[in-house]
């Protein structure tokens, strides 16, 4: 019971962190947020049993992936954003309102299914070694050569290139 | 009963990230909305870990993570050569499909 209840306020926790993400104007502080979003979520795999999960969330993703925004975010300088005016009709609020119910249903839907009951161990870091490198080989090495794809592409494109066609004109429109 | 409360966590959160994809104009807050969707995605992902006791669920995550690691690679690449070249960074600005 207690589990449960630390649980709910961990998803409530890490739903708050990813909307401040998502309505906050600093670059910063949207970065900020997501990555206490992360910790959160890395809890969350915790109580779930995933502790291979919960580890690479922190190292990959809250070390490494959120770094490099970070970084790009104070490379380029990235000013405060004003957040978009949006005038808000009658049919985008009977849309809202009619996406609550559609929600509490599938709430529902989703408490009252009755989860299969399999007796087997929980799954161990020796099962997931085991199963990437036999069953997910193939997989597991086009994401190598997806990563490497990535890097190349990374490094082509950021590249700076001075002669190129496509770069900014003295006065011209910024691009428009 | 602690599954079902993850599912229905990374439902919500796949449809906050949908909304910062949509709402907001900086393409930085924009990659934000898909790295928190990607992760709704993961949350889902360990929840059927727990209910299955299967590895496959984690081994899934592990893909995403490559996955998103990609995306994050090229998207900020890009984002560094706008920012350069075209000094800008909002959608609103970005009209020419070329170059």
């Amino acid at each position: 019971m207690i589990m449960t209840v630390t649980l709910t306020i961990l998803c409530l926790l890490l739903i708050l962190c990813f909307v401040t993400t998502s309505i906050i104007p600093t670059p910063v502080g949207a970065c900020a947020s997501l990555i206490g979003g992360f910790l959160l979520l890395s809890f969350i795999y915790g109580f779930l049993g995933a502790h291979f999960a919960a580890v690479i969330q922190i190292i990959v993703y809250a070390g490494a992936i959120m770094v490099v925004f970070v970084f790009v975010v104070m490379l380029l300088n990235v000013p405060t954003q004003d957040l978009p005016k949006v005038k808000i009709s009658l049919a985008d609020i009977l849309s809202i309102l009619l996406s609550i119910p559609v929600l509490i249903l599938v709430s529902i839907k989703i408490l009252n299914w009755q989860a299969p009951m399999i007796d087997s161990q929980n799954v161990e870091m020796k099962d997931i070694a085991r199963k990437m490198f036999i069953d997910y080989l193939w997989p597991f090495e086009l994401i190598s050569f997806l990563l490497l794809t990535a890097l190349v592409a990374a490094i082509t494109v950021a590249h700076k290139n001075k002669g190129s066609r496509y770069m900014l004109k003295e006065g011209s429109d910024h691009g428009r | 009963m602690d599954a079902k409360i993850c599912i229905i966590c990374g439902l919500i959160l796949f449809f906050v990230g949908f909304f910062a994809l949509l709402y907001r104009k900086n393409i930085i807050f924009m990659m934000l909305g898909i790295e928190m969707m990607l992760n709704a995605a993961n949350l889902v992902f360990a929840a059927g870990t727990q209910i299955y006791h299967n590895a496959d669920g984690q081994i899934m995550i592990f893909f995403i993570m490559a996955i998103a690691a990609c995306e994050a690679a090229v998207g900020l690449a890009m984002l560094i050569w706008l920012s350069r070249n075209r000094k800008i960074m909002d959608t609103d600005h970005l009209t020419l499909l070329r170059g």
